[in-house]
């Protein structure tokens, strides 16, 4: 199903140009990331293709090791481990090719692309003060005078729910709380009019009622400003509750995709469904044993290069020892795995087994 | 709460815990204030709060790690900081402790096994072939390879090296074993086998459970009582299903509304199909 | 008006805690000093052999003499009496006089003083010039020729004596090629030194207008600056270096570029995280200069610091060594605090007793 795009050029800064959905604020095509090791290569994201649409709000949700949050460093540009290796046949943000520029040891930044990260104590430069990062951030990215600046900075700070922005500007980073330091982050990424935001487990550390204020945050402030949004998190209700689509990783493949609403119900691929089925919920708190995935010595990948979840899917068979493609499915879902097909009957058995 | 016929292992009486005594922390109010407990062999107890709420510094001072301000907490009647070396052996023996942070609870020069068999003979009197049998029994509980844990820390993955921790303390053949935080850090499709195991374990060998945590959903399953901790105070407690289902509590309930998921985006857009999902049908 | 007053001094007083951070660490000097005074104090009369004995060595002395000896060299009374005459003498720069020559030891000190000075000065501005340059050019593009050079030249870190490259340079320069002066000291011997202004030879010379004399000295110097530089920039380079990458690779610096910060930002707060350790290497590296480059001096016949504090120690000139140590481990504590005052003021989380987080 997939298509392969015509007339992309590999050459450097030559822009990209996509037969596929050409308004698609990102759009990224066999992303493969691998680090060099002793022995070889390890591949932590393995042909990850995806896009999103101006606007969209997307998740992508899984486990430490699934391969998200390299796969989002890597759509940044800011992956800039010496033993990594990016490769894609394109990432295009806003029609311009990202993918061919020049690997620099500073990355340069990608105007209309921001990023946040999980931990803001460690992530927010401790030596500037609140005021000086966001007055800065706001005049790189706009024809703004200082004082202007300083006036949108406070309003930021306002936006991001601070009760008393003039104390948090002339602040550092780490003389604020926690969820004070989430905040500022999140001003700052928006301040400067990202046309995309990525957020890499933005409230993984906080509690959980900050969490949702944070996040309620984030949903309003970029729906407010058409920005989209990529939340990547372990968590797959928050993402349940916040994005319109969900992309299930797993292994450094996408194993799944559906609209998150009902992911829950009509999730095809064995792994989402055993993940819906294993995170505690205030309702399995009642069960006597939790439901669980059985654990694999390995990690998230077979060894023997088949499908990444076949060592802890209680429904592989022969035709696992090979990597599956992602199908199509009705409703809008695609998934990897050799239980569906494209006839929707075998789909429809597919899940009712594995439900 | 627990059995009224069961002998207390382990008493909280009105302990408040005030850290710092400089003028500019006077206006600092205690990290616990007033809190009582009873624990027994039948306890299975749930303490959940947020970070600032005390539950960490309440752990703490159950297991003797900290001296209350004022109160007192017993085991078995007597003051934990009054204890004579042998009582406080078998203190130490009965009542274990795991916390989150494994990756520092290891020595990094020592294999997990060392780790693993060193407070068996020490607190049990064993030599060390009677104790490496029991860590190797302790293992198979928890779903650890024996082979395994002839590694180093730092070689095992942070669920693996979160059950040999649990195995570390399940050897001793405690009396009560508190947890702190010990899923919040695992993976969500992980974090069902440690709790399956601690209740099991707990029901099968008449041990209490103290679980500390700041995820609801987590402790309201491995819990049969649940004691809601806000500002170093107890705001709420009761039977797990009373406290989820039918609190009282403005606290407690906004608590649990962060988990169900009602919790939707202040400016609802319209749920339009993206276009991209219909061409991924195609 | 009580309210106004009150506010008044509140607010001085809220002034003097925000800035506590940098005179509590200047008020710690005087603490410093006074310590290392005492061990040099107690160290010195550790040395073997009788003073007195030394200084008149050997000669036939009536004991009366000695006595007016032992009592001129401060040894007599109790050890307690002795240590206050000692601090005493000590602040008001009485180091008396060299046991050897019977100069007077700050005279000579405070001669050579301003020499090594102009020397280890001029030397470190221009390795830590180099060493800024080169290690944003070895991060910035680091497959480049001149990253490729840079890299293992750092990696040399102190591994070429300094000597040896003195040796080379006055063979190639010198010798060889007849480009630079001899090495007979700061000047040529002919000329006539400027009258004192500053102290300082090199800026003596500026103020007189001097210029034959301020060629000479340029030209004397050249080759033991360009000495100390070459073999101690690798030391300043190597941390350099190892606090970029480390800084460039941290999170800060990823969330400055997702954010959309502009480039020149990103580059300072990489810079600004990077700088204190080297900062502390500069202050160490002045610290050694001022005493340690005797072989230097020695091979330039610079009369410096060093060669004073070798000779001082082989003869066991007691009165030398103090007024030695006591002056360079003083000006090394002022460099220190220099070194501290700075690094605190580029990275604030250094600075002592401010809030590390606002909630608990």
């Amino acid at each position: 199903m997939r298509t392969t795009t015509e007339g992309t050029h590999r050459g450097d800064d030559a822009p990209a140009t996509s037969t596929r959905a050409s308004n698609a604020v990102l759009d990224v095509e066999n992303l493969t990331v691998r680090y060099k090791v002793a022995d070889g290569y390890f591949t932590a994201v393995d042909n990850v293709s995806f896009r999103v649409a101006p606007g969209e709000q997307v998740a992508i949700v899984g486990e430490s090791g699934s391969g998200k949050t390299n796969t989002c460093l890597a759509i940044a540009g800011v992956l800039t481990h010496p033993n990594a290796v990016i490769e894609a046949d394109a990432v295009t943000f806003q029609g311009t090719s990202i993918a061919q520029r020049k690997r620099a040891r500073l990355p340069h930044r990608i105007p209309g692309l921001a990023m946040v990260f999980q931990d803001a104590s460690t992530s927010l430069d401790p030596v500037w003060t609140v005021g000086s990062q966001l007055i800065d951030i706001l005049r790189a990215t706009q024809k703004i005078s200082r004082k202007n600046a300083k006036a949108k900075a406070a309003e930021w700070l306002l936006k991001v729910g601070m009760a008393e922005p003039e104390r948090v500007m002339k602040s550092r980073p780490y003389e604020l709380s926690g969820g004070m330091r989430q905040r500022v982050m999140v001003a700052l990424a928006l301040a400067g009019n990202p046309r995309l935001l990525i957020a890499d487990e933005p409230t993984s550390a906080l509690d959980a009622t900050l969490s949702v204020e944070i996040m309620q945050l984030l949903v309003a402030l970029t729906t407010e400003t058409g920005t989209g949004l990529i939340l990547v998190t372990h968590d797959i209700h928050l993402g349940q509750a916040f994005t319109e689509r969900m992309l299930v990783m797993y292994g450094g493949r996408i194993v799944e995709e559906g609209p998150s609403s009902t992911l829950d119900t009509t999730a095809v691929h064995p792994y989402t469904q055993a993940l819906m089925r294993s995170v505690p919920t205030l309702e399995s708190a009642g069960l006597d044993v939790l439901p669980t995935i059985p654990v694999a010595a390995t990690g998230q990948h077979d060894p023997a290069g088949g499908c990444s979840f076949r060592p802890r899917c209680d429904q592989a068979h022969d035709a696992c020892a090979v990597p599956p493609q992602r199908t199509g499915l009705a409703d809008g879902n695609s998934a990897a795995c050799w239980l569906v097909s494209t006839e929707s009957e075998l789909a429809l058995t597919a899940s009712a087994k594995g439900a | 709460m627990p059995n009224d016929n069961a002998l207390a292992i382990v008493e909280v009486e009105n302990v408040t815990k005030e850290f710092g005594n400089t003028r500019a922390h006077r206006k600092r109010r205690p990290a616990v204030d007033g809190v009582s407990l009873t624990i027994d062999h039948a306890t299975r107890l749930g303490i959940v709060g947020e970070s600032g709420s005390g539950k960490s510094t309440l752990s703490r001072l159950i297991v003797g790690l900290e001296t209350p301000t004022s109160g007192r907490v017993a085991y078995r009647g007597l003051n934990v900081h009054l204890m004579t070396p042998s009582v406080m052996r078998e203190f130490r023996k009965n009542v274990q402790m795991i916390s989150q942070d494994t990756s520092s609870s290891f020595d990094p020069t020592r294999t997990l096994r060392d780790s693993v068999r060193r407070p068996a003979q020490e607190l049990l009197g064993v030599d060390k072939s009677t104790a490496d049998a029991l860590v190797d029994e302790t293992l198979a509980m928890v779903g650890i390879a024996p082979w395994m844990v002839d590694r180093k820390p730092g070689d095992v993955s942070g669920g693996q090296r979160q059950r040999i921790a649990i195995a570390r303390s399940l050897v001793v053949k405690p009396a009560l074993i508190l947890c702190d935080e010990v899923v919040s850090a695992l993976d969500v499709s992980v974090q069902g086998t440690v709790l399956n195991l601690l209740k099991t374990y707990c029901d099968e060998n008449q041990a209490g459970l103290i679980f500390v945590s700041h995820g609801l959903p987590a402790t309201a399953f491995v819990s049969k009582d649940i004691v809601v901790m806000r500002n170093g105070v107890i705001v709420e407690q009761g039977p797990v299903d009373d406290v989820i289902h039918h609190s009282k509590n403005l606290y407690t309930k906004t608590l649990i509304d962060a988990y169900k998921g009602s919790a939707r985006p202040l400016i609802s857009k319209p749920v339009a199909r993206s276009p991209l999902l219909e061409e991924a049908a195609r | 008006m009580t309210d106004h007053k009150e506010s008044a001094g509140t607010r001085t007083l809220e002034v003097l805690r925000k800035q506590r951070w940098w005179f509590t660490r200047v008020l710690v000097l005087p603490v410093h000093l006074f310590f290392f005074a005492a061990a040099v104090f107690f160290l010195v009369r550790m040395i073997p052999g009788d003073p007195v004995e030394q200084l008149t060595g050997g000669q036939n002395v009536s004991a009366a003499k000695m006595e007016q000896i032992r009592a001129s060299l401060g040894l007599t009374g109790s050890v307690f009496s002795q240590f206050i005459h000692y601090l005493h003498n000590v602040v008001t720069l009485h180091f008396g006089n060299s046991m050897v020559d019977g100069l007077s030891v700050w005279g000579e000190l405070s001669q050579r003083l301003p020499e090594t000075i102009e020397l280890t000065v001029i030397a470190m501005v221009i390795a830590t010039a180099l060493t800024v340059v080169m290690g944003l050019a070895a991060v910035l593009k680091p497959r480049s020729i001149l990253a490729k050079i840079l890299v293992p030249y750092a990696r040399t870190a102190g591994a070429i004596p300094d000597f040896v490259l003195g040796v080379l340079g006055i063979l190639l320069f010198y010798s060889t090629f007849r480009l630079l002066p001899a090495p007979d000291g700061l000047y040529a011997p002919t000329l006539n030194p400027d009258p004192t202004v500053t102290g300082f030879p090199l800026l003596d010379a500026l103020f007189a207008g001097d210029t034959v004399m301020f060629g000479s000295i340029c030209a004397h110097l050249v080759l033991p600056v360009a000495v100390l530089v070459i073999a101690y920039t690798p030391l300043l380079l190597k941390i350099f270096l190892r606090a970029l990458e480390e800084a460039v690779d941290a999170p800060p610096t990823r969330f400055r570029i997702a954010a959309g910060a502009s480039r020149k930002t990103v580059l300072l707060s990489v810079v600004r995280r990077a700088a204190p350790s080297a900062v502390a290497m500069m202050g160490t590296l002045f610290g050694f200069m001022l005493g340690g480059v005797v072989v230097v001096e020695q091979l330039f016949a610079i009369p410096g610091m060093g060669l004073y504090g070798v000779n001082a120690v082989n003869s066991s000139d007691r009165t030398a060594l103090e007024g030695f140590l006591i002056l360079v481990a003083t000006i090394s504590l002022v460099v220190f605090l220099i070194v501290d005052l700075i690094n605190m003021m580029i990275d604030p989380r250094r600075r002592p007793g401010l809030a590390k987080d606002g909630a608990s």
